[in-house]
């Protein structure tokens, strides 16, 4: 062989190893990352180990790139060479003759090799396949194990079964429901909910509150909650499979009372003798005991305000019954009533209930008053204008209170200036001049002479808060604030002093039915408002609206996806209307049930329209 | 848009109608200032009905004690939460006596606790301005009463909104007479009626 030859022979050696490193690296880092994966951890984690490894094989063999480590390669295969090849690419020994040497060295290297490789990378695959099989075969066997029928169940949350134990007050029986989609019972009913299997990974939940998940016996869970006094949703969650139990409370109603006797509203001329006093009550669950309840108003606004005093009479215990009568007289003699007094009767039943009550029904309200004398022979009395005694009373008190105000604000720091106190006080005196005018003419009559007859007492009060006015009218005129304040309080209390000697009367009667002539008055208003534009208000009751949309997307749904969109929608609509919360529990049992949803969706579709608006087109109202 | 209609509450507790004279006087007084579509009358409307729901605002009043049945509270509260408005007058602009002590009392077990109105409320100047809060009425300054010029009124409110407005001010003793008697009046008291119904139909 020629020296140009052998060079060229040991090139073509150099790449056929390479490349056969080069495979057999990739075949080792494949049954590397097959073995990886079988064993732990995922697809990134085992290219990446595979890579390495794959690596590692080509830096470990990279002699062979090179010429000489190519030669090195066929000369340890081949001892017959005698380092002649080596010796041929070598540039110091150029010029001798290059050996010969055999290709079929080649192939047993390929050989050797890449079937290794091939070998460890079908071995890793074998592995994997067993290990995938392994796992099957346990799953396999957990799901065998939860079949129906089987020790455990699929899910452990079918068959489920609700214990329903309502309160004990109310004496209604305990029953069971079987797979519950709705449970309606009195607000404190125990729901007890059972299922099969262990408690093992097994949630309920109601809202963000956890229940207790504890074993009934060995092969059963169970889960109780109080039904509360809102609608809501227990929650069961058993490996990712949940199912919703809607709690729909009914609420214990309070008692229905009415009062029989007295069967209307009286005026007494006197208070003597017993009233009797009949009333009858009923309740949805049982009565627990009733009274009348009496209040006694005396007094009048004008003289210190309406005030009185409350008791109870014929309290009576009703034993659970369902409708009782209450009786029972009240005395009027021992209430001591004056004329003018008020006498309120109502009477009161309260139900049995333990749990959210006692639930408390009144009847109407009844009034006995005692008539005063000046009500015996009054027939029709023309309204008249206010006595003088009052319209002078109220500007004096405005003058009192507008002083009070200049003087505090006097008091402040810093001072009002001295101009605007001499300008307020003079107003002020001036209009306490003008009182005073007021008050002597109502003395001693206008420039025609008269004046009013009263009798001496008042006439002297009169005059003594005139001359209280006068004085304060001139001290107010030279600023002097603080000294006219005295006077005005004694023409002030004068004043009263007066109108509480004047007798009055007022008549209660059918008042009159004002129709108002909307258009003839329409924008004559005097007065002259300052505001912007407003925008009218919206209602904030938007669960109604909100369950709309909610119906009209779950409306274009599959009908077996729906089903607990239903219940939730349940719970939420209780607190718009019962019945539309009956509305949707219809459609999520029959959704449930495998029936068609679409009666009952319709029914809650129609009562959250609302009725028929037909727009009459009337211009929206503003503000002016 | 609909045509508003000026309620009045009934209530079993009470003389709930001690004031007949003020709803057409506040009716009136609301077409004469603004372009509200009111009613030429007012309704009664029973506390412990549905029929609430139609009323954005609801005027009560009374000088006996005020308790509601279990009934009207119930159906009060859900008025209120659907962001209706109660307005409650004492006929007897008293805060010792019955009609306060026993409204008080419920409106705070039915709506919540009442606490004074700022004067600087928007209901002070959603329409007519009153900077100096509720205007005075002659029956405070009369003296009748608890002899006290309020200088608040009360509310419960919800946010921003007044749920229910409480007066201890007698508004159904000043505005109770014939709406044409108007004429004669330097000044028209009746504005502020206007105000309450203006916020209410507005917040």
């Amino acid at each position: 062989m020629r020296l140009g030859e052998a060079i060229a022979a040991v090139r073509r050696v150099r790449a056929a190893l390479a490349t056969i490193i080069v495979v057999q690296g990739l075949l080792a880092g494949a049954a590397v990352g097959v073995l990886v994966a079988s064993v732990r951890g995922g697809e990134v984690v085992a290219v990446a180990v595979g890579l390495l490894a794959a690596a590692g094989v080509v830096w470990r063999s990279r002699a062979v790139f090179s010429l000489e480590g190519a030669a090195l390669w066929v000369e340890e295969r081949d001892r017959a060479l005698q380092y002649a090849l080596v010796t041929a690419v070598d540039p110091r020994y150029r010029g001798h003759r290059a050996p010969a040497y055999e290709g079929a060295l080649l192939r047993r290297a390929a050989l050797r090799a890449i079937g290794s490789a091939l070998g460890a990378l079908v071995l890793a695959i074998g592995i994997r396949t067993l290990a995938i099989t392994h796992r099957g075969m346990r799953f396999d066997r957990a799901r065998a194990a939860t079949a129906p029928g089987r020790e455990r169940p699929v899910s452990r949350l079918t068959p489920l079964v609700a214990h329903v134990a309502p309160p004990a007050y109310s004496h209604v029986p305990g029953r069971d429901v079987r797979e519950p989609t709705s449970i309606a019972s009195l607000v404190g009913t125990m729901v007890t909910l059972r299922g099969p299997g262990d408690t093992a990974g097994l949630r309920a939940s109601v809202g963000a509150r956890a229940l207790s998940v504890v074993a009934d016996g060995d092969t059963h869970w169970q889960a109780a909650v109080s039904m509360p006094a809102t609608a809501t949703v227990v929650r069961l969650s058993d490996r990712g499979t949940d199912r919703l139990v809607v709690l729909s409370p009914i609420p214990d109603a309070p008692p229905t009372v009415e009062l029989v006797a007295p069967a209307r509203d009286s005026t007494m001329r006197a208070a003597h003798g017993t009233v009797p006093l009949v009333a009858r009550a009923s309740d949805d669950i049982g009565l627990a005991d009733g009274y009348f309840e009496v209040i006694v108003s005396a007094g009048e606004e004008e003289t210190g305000g309406v005030q009185g005093h409350t008791f109870t009479i014929a309290r009576t215990s009703f034993h659970d019954v369902r409708s009782a009568s209450l009786g029972g007289g009240l005395a009027l003699d021992s209430l001591r009533l004056n004329p003018g007094d008020v006498v309120s009767i109502r009477a009161v039943a309260r139900d049995g209930n333990t749990v959210s009550g006692p639930g408390v029904g009144t009847s109407d309200t009844r009034t006995l008053r005692v008539a005063t004398k000046e009500e015996y022979d009054s027939i029709a009395v023309e309204g008249a204008p206010p006595p003088g005694a009052d319209s002078s009373y109220m500007s004096q008190r405005l003058i009192v209170l507008a002083t009070q105000d200049l003087l505090r604000r006097m008091g402040r720091r810093p001072p009002v200036a001295r101009d605007t106190v001499v300008k307020f006080a003079r107003r002020l005196g001036e209009r306490e001049q003008r009182l005073k005018d007021k008050v002597y003419t109502l003395l001693y009559g206008g420039d025609q002479g008269g004046g009013e007859a009263m009798p001496v007492a008042e006439r002297v009060l009169f005059d003594t808060a005139y001359h209280a006015m006068n004085d304060a009218s001139m001290s107010l005129a030279i600023a002097e604030a603080r000294g006219a304040l005295p006077r005005e309080l004694v023409a002030l209390a004068a004043l009263d002093s007066v109108r509480k000697m004047q007798h009055r009367l007022y008549l209660r009667g059918q008042p009159p039915t004002i129709v108002v002539n909307t258009a003839r008055v329409r924008m004559t208003g005097t007065e002259r408002p300052d505001a912007g534009p407003r925008t009218p208000a919206v209602p904030t009751d938007s669960v109604s609206r909100r369950l709309a949309r909610q119906l009209a997307v779950i409306g274009r749904l599959p009908v077996v996806a729906i089903g607990d969109s239903l219940a939730l929608m349940q719970v939420a609509a209780y607190g718009v209307s019962p019945a539309l919360a009956a509305a949707l529990g219809d459609a999520a049992t029959a959704t449930r049930g495998g029936q068609d949803p679409t009666p009952a969706m319709a029914r809650a579709r129609r009562m959250l329209a609302g009725p028929v608006r037909v727009d009459t087109g009337r211009t929206a109202w503003v503000s002016p | 848009m609909t045509t508003f209609v000026f309620a009045t509450g009934r209530y079993a507790s009470g003389d709930w109608d001690s004031a007949p004279l003020v709803p057409p006087n506040l009716i009136d007084s609301v077409a004469r200032y603004t372009k509200i579509d009111v009613a030429p009358t007012g309704v009664i409307v029973d506390l412990a009905s549905t029929d609430v729901f139609d009323y954005p605002l609801i005027y009560v009043t009374g000088h006996l004690p005020f308790r509601f049945t279990s009934a009207e509270r119930s159906r009060v509260q859900t008025y209120l939460d659907r962001g209706g408005m109660l307005f409650v007058d004492d006929h007897n602009h008293d805060t010792g006596g019955q009609f306060y002590k026993t409204a008080t009392e419920e409106l705070t077990k039915t709506a919540g606790r009442l606490s004074d109105l700022p004067n600087d409320h928007e209901l002070y100047t959603c329409f007519f301005k009153f900077p100096d809060g509720p205007p005075d009425t002659s029956h405070e300054l009369n003296g009748w009463g608890d002899n006290l010029v309020h200088k608040h009124l009360e509310a419960v409110t919800r946010g921003n909104r007044i749920e229910v407005l409480y007066s201890s001010k007698d508004y159904s003793s000043e505005w109770g007479y014939h709406p044409d008697t108007k004429r004669f009046l330097a000044v028209d008291n009746t504005k502020f009626g206007v105000n309450i119904i203006v916020y209410a139909l507005t917040r």
